[in-house]
């Protein structure tokens, strides 16, 4: 005899897979369901005797076929493949739970069996569930479970066994609608009505989700009754929603959610006093367009603190290290351009920039930890509020967020805007956002000439380069590429403590690459800026590549204080940003050497200008993909002449007030 | 409810907001606005995945890109064309 089959359906992260864990034990099997990508997972329960196959559905909040898993989950219900339905209910959020209950009921299901899962959870949130009353108000047996301790387990089988055996029966309540809508379905199935349709569907659902103009339904009913009566059918629909002004899928959903809440006020109480909690508080700070403001501005401070505070011992250990090491190794290479490319180029060169990594990784520790704790989502809504401003469109909030890591997923992600003008100006904007790239230049020259003040410099520097995007965008968005602006919802995730495994192994995956981009670009950098200050002839003579390179613009230079090693260096920064610490590194030799030949203020300018200037190679290369070279060139320009303006002023202003 | 939540996200107003304006908890706008993605009278804005994956610099970027924790809605096009009379 064949087995006979139980089906979960439920929401999306409702504890469905427990369940199914708890019921079919180590007896399970997975694929896919046919035709489609979609996991199948089939498992065998074991009850008085007699084996059932359980099938676990896909997660979906509806049935109505927008997505392959609200397909697959439909057909298999519509087809009456199931001997026992069990919906797996979500007691927190009992509305969008029960919405799709009521959709399953619909179809005129009548072996449905409510497994009612994160009861406890519910009852520390204030919301008490009559169980009993419950089960009266739907009409189908109501089980609460808590499949990892195993609570109402046996129940569950022992309603499962009675349901497919034919013990259990149930009169379940199908959704009413307005006088209007329920008129129309009447017509609908009066017309489908000794089709044979009836035969197989429950017509009242059919009816409804012609309504809903679903389209595998219409394509059904098109086989059945032929074009003319589905036209007619059609006709009709369109009479009702002209006279709702509103389309009937909207208004089906809204009303079927109107009969749920009232349906809910017969069996749910809720207790706690509506009062704010702890967390509600802290949002509406941490989320408050100014205060808000004022706490992103304090945790990145503190966060640059830590980092070098912590960061700063051990970047100089090993870039001692690496000085000791390039000291130890010279005699021992004989070859002088050898041993000026090995010492002077690649162990100056890297080595500059690999002593960062402390700091680096401190970055994305501290990051990590403001991400799982919840405050990056915080601080991302006061981000948004202000975009919003500015006039940037919403859903550029994510590309822009991205570029913070680095600027070229940034770019691509801006695919995600489906308006072209809304996509550029973001694109355009996009390179003004301080990738963690120049993070280690800020942090080098931060470090190097601001002592005690390192994290107020960077705050000050990244603050800035965001104001500037701000700005830009406004610009764009008024005066070059206007567009409109589009709401954006941030669901805020719940405060928690992080996982250290998690935020460490996070922090060591991206702090990791940037071991393999000094080992990489940076490498090939340094030994390409090595050449071209050792030949033809050394430095210091006037003569080499690099000399005569930066000498072309250090007039130009000169106007924001900088001279032609800052014309080297921010030229090498444009294969990749790090370049600029090596190319100084190389140049001087050492930190002490940079820290005398500069002063703090021109630091400053070096620092602010090699965050605002021309993106990286690979960010102009992806701008160019993602719109045309002329949008590209546009940004290397608009950048270069933002760059310079700001240096100008701040050195100007800076010497003017003595610094 | 759920015309209205779609309404006040229409109108740019946020979960707290919309869960205060209609007396509901929080969670029950969250669903709604879950059904109106299934619906899709809203859309969920991706983070960055997709991005990521498809990046040239994904074997040697520098930190790669933030988890954002937290679901990022829009309100689906076709609708703000219509509230804005297109």
């Amino acid at each position: 005899m064949a087995m006979k089959v139980v089906a979960l359906a439920g929401n999306p992260n409702v504890g469905k897979t427990t369940i199914f864990n708890a019921l079919t034990g180590l007896r399970q099997h997975v694929g896919n369901w046919p035709g489609v990508t979609v996991e199948k997972k089939e498992g065998v329960l074991e009850y008085n005797g007699q084996k059932f196959l359980v099938v676990d559905l896909p997660g979906t909040y509806s049935l109505t076929a927008h997505s392959i898993d609200e397909l697959v989950a439909r057909d298999f219900l519509l087809k009456g493949s199931a001997d026992v339905v069990v919906n797996v209910v979500d007691a927190t959020a009992l509305m969008r739970n029960l919405f799709l209950t009521m959709e399953i009921l619909e179809m005129g299901l009548n072996n449905v069996i409510i497994a009612l899962s994160k009861v406890d959870l519910a009852e520390k949130h204030g919301i008490e569930i009559n169980v009993k009353r419950m089960e009266e108000v739907l009409g189908v047996p109501v089980v609460p479970v808590n499949g990892k301790e195993g609570v109402g387990l046996e129940e569950l089988k022992e309603k499962i066994y009675e349901m497919a055996n034919g013990v259990l029966h149930e009169r379940p309540v199908v959704p009413k609608y307005d006088p209007e809508v329920e008129r129309e379905i009447e017509h609908i199935t009066g017309v489908l009505q000794g089709t044979p349709l009836a035969e197989k569907y429950s017509l009242r659902w059919l009816a409804i989700k012609l309504l809903q103009r679903d389209d595998s339904v219409i394509k059904l009913v098109l086989r059945h009754l032929g074009s003319e009566k589905l036209d007619e059918i059609m006709g009709h629909i369109a009479e009702v929603e002209e006279r709702y002004k509103r389309a009937m899928d909207l208004i089906i959903a809204s009303q079927k959610y109107e009969f749920i809440d009232n349906l809910m006020h017969r069996f749910v109480r809720y207790t706690k006093e509506e009062g704010e909690s702890f967390s509600d508080q802290l949002d509406s700070v941490l989320t408050h367009p100014v205060y808000g403001l004022i706490a992103l501005f304090g945790v990145f401070y503190l966060v640059f603190k830590f980092v070098f505070v912590f960061g700063l011992p051990l970047q100089e250990l090993l870039d001692n290290a690496f000085s000791s090491f390039g000291e130890w190794l010279a005699p021992h290479i004989a070859n002088e351009a050898l041993r000026g490319l090995i010492v002077d180029g690649i162990i100056a060169g890297v080595g500059s920039v690999l002593s960062f990594f402390p700091l680096v990784f401190l970055l994305f520790l501290a990051l990590s930890v403001l991400e799982d704790v919840g405050y990056m989502a915080r601080a991302a809504v006061v981000m948004e509020k202000i975009m919003r401003k500015f006039g940037l469109p919403g859903k550029s909030f994510i590309p822009l967020v991205l570029a913070f890591g680095c600027n070229v997923p940034a770019v691509m992600a801006t695919r995600t805007l489906d308006d072209e003008r809304d996509r550029l100006v973001t694109m355009l904007v996009n390179p003004l956002i301080p990738c963690s790239a120049r993070l280690s230049v800020i942090s080098f020259l931060a470090a190097a000439f601001f002592a005690g003040h390192q994290a107020l410099t960077a705050v000050s520097i990244y603050a800035t380069a965001v104001l500037m995007a701000l700005l830009v965008a406004w610009l764009l968005s008024r005066f070059v590429i206007k567009g409109e602006e589009s709401p954006f919802i941030i669901e805020l995730p719940e405060y928690l403590i992080p996982s250290w495994k998690t935020v460490t192994l996070h922090s060591w995956e991206r702090s990791k690459e940037f071991i393999k981009k000094a080992g990489t670009i940076i490498l090939l950098g340094s030994m390409a800026i090595w050449y071209l200050s050792s030949y033809p002839v050394q430095m210091g003579t006037g003569g080499s590549y690099a000399e005569r390179l930066g000498m072309f613009f250090e007039p130009y230079m000169r106007l924001m204080g900088l001279d032609w090693k800052a014309a080297v260096s921010l030229l090498f920064g444009i294969i990749a940003k790090e370049n600029v610490i090596s190319t100084y590194g190389i140049i001087y030799g050492s930190e002490e050497a940079i820290v005398g030949a500069m002063t703090p203020l021109q630091a400053y300018v070096l620092a602010m200008v090699t965050t605002l200037y021309v993106p990286c190679i690979a960010t102009i290369g992806a701008i160019r993909a993602e719109s045309n070279w002329k949008w590209a060139a546009f940004t290397v320009v608009y950048m270069i002449a933002l760059a310079s303006i700001v240096g100008i002023i701040v050195w100007n202003v800076g010497s003017a007030l003595g610094y | 409810m759920l015309e209205r939540v779609l309404k006040l996200l229409e109108e740019g107003k946020d979960v707290d907001e919309i869960a205060g304006e209609l007396n509901v908890p929080r969670e029950e706008v969250v669903g709604a606005m879950e059904v109106l993605a299934s619906m899709g009278y809203i859309e969920r804005v991706g983070a960055g995945e997709g991005a990521c994956a498809t990046c040239p610099l994904r074997n040697f970027c520098p930190g790669s890109c933030f988890r954002f924790k937290g679901k990022v809605y829009t309100v689906a096009e076709f609708r703000l064309e219509k509230s804005s009379g297109k």
